[in-house]
């Protein structure tokens, strides 16, 4: 009885536990995180990694091969890490659980296997999963959100398991390095053979991953109706999770209504992608796709057909989650219109959800922004190439201009402002949009001010009329008709070049709206009105004193550098780079990675010296319960590379709310990025010293010296934010024709650091 | 008294006002908050400034191109700012080497034979000066007092020559002037400063000097100085250390 008591406790608690991860969409959405404890994946040295996987090459290896895997090892070990720090891959979120559940499925008969992979979920609009030669399996979150059933996932990742079991990646490197060289079977192939050769050897592999993947696969219970479409999905992967109309009535209000012209009623036919079988490292899909056949065609018999195993709903909820997070990573990538246009595809499902509706908010925002500043192209992609129904939401934004944008941006965000009046960040994307709206060297004054504006007034006392009506129903049929009629004649009043003129009507009713409208114009008028004051020579005379003041101010911090007087910082990934460009393998790694160790003491020990708090938010500072920190530095990075991408549009910051709660938690604005890269160059020259050697050979010892010499470039680099602003608070870039030599790094670090602790000279 | 005595007594007094002077502005500078290494801002030590016969023609050229002259500096250095340096040194010039020209076969029956100390020291001179490093090349990592630098000197050269007219042959004595002479002594150096340990600078440089001023009292002794004082062109290497101060950041 008491055991039975036990299990229903834990039965509840277990139940209660999932309702707490499962997200309801329906209102918002958190993106998803990284959950304790940290695996040792993300935790041990790749260095440790590369050391323990070394003794796995046998000792009676050709020692040419022995030497290619030491090579792919070293490789494959710090480009793994350099993944798995990135904060793209996380670990014991609902994704990754999902998918390591579907693992033990599918490798229920195999445990040693079992405990030799492991799956984690990327996050990445690609439609991709791939296998590292250590066992990890990542799926992405664009994968996870096209798939239909659990068995079509399970199908993909015994295809993955495979490769690992197989060690098709350090084979397939071993046998392309033979194929470079042209050893063994290989000799005197042409270039053009040795690519063929190369595709030939990938999709032997491939196809034995589909092979083998299918018999595991046929073991499981799984259901084998649905599989071809998997390969339907991979030969659709370009195109998003869904296919529906994009509708203007979208974006559109009462008074605001595109012009027809702007949505065209043709749009590009979805067609299948031409592949080039001969230089593919993959098999063509149909090739697959026949082979997939004949095997289930041998196993015709089998009974069960389970499409999920695990579970249906658990499945639903993470592909939601995925097409969720699409969301946010097309909108971090700079692609808006793919952004865009998933999240009305979600709305349509959770039509009040603000995560998608902010999403849309800001990159009408951000597109507004990049098309002020003659830099669309950037923002937007033409519509030519895009199939499906996409193709009207890419069309409708290609043929709107700048001003356009402005509109349509500021209408949808004020819009939603709304109806979330305590969101900082839509109050600034609003006044960012209206500035630029008003400062617009197009913007029309009489569009939105004068004329209009009693229009404005007059349609606005009207709708209040009739929304006031509406509520209680007691509006008569005259009233009706009246109203409709103002609502006629203020839409018949616009033309295909100033639809957009009333966008504003029912905002200008809100006396925010109306106030904020008011002060830019009136900044506006202020500004011109100086501007139209001044006399040439005034002009000329100020832009001289601006100037000489931005030289001053550039002077004093050529020679002094800056003075943020901060007490406290946070470094955000150390990064220290080792490469040698004279090897075929560049990429120093085991010394990068001691480097930055070494460096990252280096930042503590000067921060000490100085007196200044500091924080490392680094992979190798991480313990096993720090996937908190471990989070924050994957929001952080997100962020920073978000920041870099807009850094000449001045964009102003939407991640208010994350940012403050960082400044809070660890008690500082400033957030510091830096690192080094060392490079040993070629000398390209060392033949005009032997020339000169020859010719003047009294100062042979000074040639003699000027050929051993190593040389060096080395880059140390450090960029601090002011989260609080936003905005790049300090910069420091040194090229240095030198090596990176401890007295080098210290002293760099030190002034760095003493620029971010030291006060302004007092005046 | 000549213009020129009055010129050197004042000078002589002014050794105090420079002093103070530099003092003042190291003083003044301490409120930049210069970064120095790691914090610390001065230097202690010393080095070898090497001439070879080749580019200051005296003595030594009798005997081979390869011959050399040496000056010992010793040194104290502080980081005012993130590019500069200002240094207080003082200079042991000893021109003359080993292959003193006096011992060659047809001096030494003209000539008295000097004493081993004088073989050595047939010029001696102290310069006290004063020296103003400039880390300027960002290319090359400099951030004083690490990474490469221009320097100008400016020392004050104290002489002593021998007076060859005052050679006795019957007793092979040779007397000194009766006075020191005085001269300005303008370098400039380029150079490299690395730094080990945290703490001890490896200093090595090429400097060109001119010795210039208060001529006129003597046309010998002038150009007996001017000829084995003037380093035309001189390699120097040296040690310092970091003085173990680091000042606190506001």
């Amino acid at each position: 009885m008491r055991k039975q008591f036990r299990n229903a406790v834990l039965l509840l608690c277990l139940l209660s536990f999932c309702k707490i991860t499962a997200q309801d969409f329906k209102n918002d959405y958190q993106p998803l995180k990284s959950v304790n404890p940290i695996p040792k994946d993300f935790l041990q040295l790749s260095s440790e990694k590369f050391e323990a996987d070394k003794q796995t090459i046998s000792k009676e290896e050709k020692a040419r091969i022995a030497k290619n895997k030491t090579e792919f090892l070293l490789s494959s070990n710090f480009s793994n890490d350099y993944l798995l720090a990135s904060g793209k891959i996380l670990f014991n979120d609902p994704v990754t659980v999902y998918c390591n559940k579907v693992m033990d499925v599918l490798l229920k008969d195999n445990p040693t296997l079992r405990s030799k992979v492991r799956c984690y979920a990327a996050k990445s609009t690609s439609v991709n999963a791939f296998t590292t030669q250590n066992g990890i399996i990542y799926i992405t979150t664009g994968l996870i959100a096209q798939l239909e059933t659990e068995a079509q996932l399970a199908f993909i990742l015994s295809h993955e398991i495979v490769h690992f079991e197989n060690n098709h990646n350090i084979n397939a490197y071993v046998e392309n390095r033979e194929i470079e060289r042209g050893k063994g079977v290989y000799r005197n192939q042409s270039f053009d053979q040795k690519i063929i050769s190369k595709s030939k050897f990938s999709k032997e592999h491939e196809t034995e991953a589909d092979t083998k993947g299918m018999e595991r696969f046929l073991k499981t219970d799984y259901n084998t109706d649905n599989l071809d479409r998997v390969f339907d999905i991979l030969q659709y992967s370009y195109l998003p999770f869904d296919d529906v109309e994009f509708k203007k009535s979208f974006f559109e209000t009462e008074f605001y209504k595109f012009p027809e012209s702007y949505f065209s009623e043709k749009i590009n036919p979805i067609k299948a992608p031409e592949e080039d079988d001969e230089t593919s490292t993959h098999p063509s899909i149909e090739k697959r796709r026949g082979l997939i056949k004949d095997k289930l065609a041998a196993n015709a018999g089998k009974k069960t057909k389970k499409d999920f195993i695990v579970s249906k709903d658990e499945f639903t909820n993470i592909r939601a989650i995925s097409r969720f997070e699409l969301v946010s990573e097309h909108y971090l990538d700079n692609e808006f219109e793919p952004a865009i246009y998933v999240s009305y595809l979600l709305l349509k499902d959770y039509p009040d959800n603000y995560y998608l509706q902010k999403t849309i908010s800001r990159s009408l925002y951000s597109i507004s922004k990049y098309a002020n500043n003659d830099d669309k192209s950037k923002a937007t992609e033409k519509p030519d190439n895009i199939q499906g129904e996409q193709f009207r939401l890419y069309n409708l934004i290609d043929q709107m201009k700048s001003q356009e944008l402005n509109v349509l941006a500021l209408s949808y965000n004020y819009n939603l402002s709304l109806k979330h009046d305590s969101d900082a960040d839509l109050k600034t994307i609003n006044e960012s949009l209206l500035k630029q709206l008003i400062m617009d060297d197009d913007f029309n004054k009489d569009m939105f001010r004068k004329e209009p504006r009693s229009a404005y007034i007059k349609a606005a006392q009207s709708l209040a009329a009739k929304d006031t009506v509406k509520k209680d129903e007691k509006m008569s049929k005259l009233d009706k008709i009246k109203s409709q009629k103002t609502e006629e004649k203020i839409a018949l009043d616009t033309t295909e070049t100033d639809y957009f003129k009333y966008a504003f009507v029912r905002n200008f009713k809100d006396e925010k709206f109306t106030q904020l409208y008011d002060k830019f114009v009136q900044d506006n008028e202020d500004k011109q009105k100086k501007k139209d004051a001044e006399t040439d020579a005034q002009r000329k005379e100020r832009v001289k004193k601006e100037s000489a003041a931005r030289s001053k101010r550039n002077r004093e911090i050529t020679k002094n550098g800056y003075s943020l007087s901060a007490q406290k910082v946070v470094v955000v990934t150390p990064n220290f780079l080792k490469a040698d460009e004279r090897k075929r393998q560049k990429i120093k790694y085991l010394a990068s990675e001691a480097s930055e160790l070494d460096y990252t003491d280096m930042l503590i020990k000067d921060a000490a010296l100085l007196d200044l708090k500091m924080e490392i938010l680094s992979q190798h500072k991480l313990n096993q319960n720090d996937a908190e920190r471990f989070n924050d530095i994957a929001f952080l990075n997100d962020w920073i590379d978000k920041r870099f991408a807009d850094i000449d549009q001045e964009i102003s910051i939407t991640d208010r709310l994350r940012l403050n709660d960082l400044i809070k938690k660890y008690d500082t604005k400033y957030f510091y990025w830096g690192g080094v890269i060392n490079l040993r160059e070629k000398k390209y020259f060392n033949y005009v010293y032997i020339i000169l050697m020859i010719y003047t050979w009294p100062f042979i010892p000074v040639y003699a010296y000027l050929l051993a010499k190593p040389q060096y470039e080395t880059l140390h680099y450090a960029v601090v934010f002011d989260l609080e602003k936003g905005k790049v608070a300090m910069t420091n870039y040194r090229i240095m024709k030198k090596n990176s030599t401890n007295d080098v790094l210290q002293s760099n670090i030190y002034d760095t650091l003493h620029q971010i602790k030291k006060s302004p000279k007092k005046k | 008294m000549t213009h020129y005595t009055k010129l050197k007594n004042h000078l002589r007094k002014s050794k105090t006002v420079i002093a103070t002077v530099v003092l003042l502005f190291t003083a003044h500078q301490l409120n930049a908050q210069a970064p120095g290494y790691m914090g610390q801002r001065f230097l202690v030590g010393g080095y070898v400034s090497v001439a070879p016969a080749l580019f200051n023609y005296n003595a030594n050229m009798k005997q081979s191109f390869i011959s050399f002259n040496f000056r010992k500096t010793i040194e104290v250095e502080y980081v005012a700012s993130r590019r500069v340096a200002i240094g207080l040194h003082y200079d042991f010039i000893n021109v003359g080497t080993q292959n003193e020209y006096l011992n060659e076969s047809e001096d030494i029956a003209m000539r008295p034979t000097p004493t081993e100390d004088q073989k050595f020291q047939c010029v001696l001179s102290r310069a006290p000066g004063i020296q103003i490093k400039l880390f300027k090349t960002e290319s090359k990592g400099a951030l004083a007092p690490l990474g490469n630098y221009f320097a100008w000197n400016f020392s004050l050269v104290k002489y002593t020559v021998w007076n060859l007219k005052k050679d006795d042959y019957s007793t092979l004595t040779r007397q000194v002037f009766e006075s020191d002479g005085s001269k300005f002594l303008i370098g400039m150096e380029w150079g490299s400063q690395k730094i080990y340990f945290d703490r001890v600078v490896l200093r090595t440089g090429f400097q060109l000097s001119l010795l210039t001023g208060f001529g006129g009292e003597s046309p010998e002794k002038d150009y007996m100085a001017a000829q084995r004082i003037a380093y035309a062109a001189s390699f120097n290497i040296g040690l310092s250390l970091i003085v173990p101060y680091h000042q606190k950041v506001n």
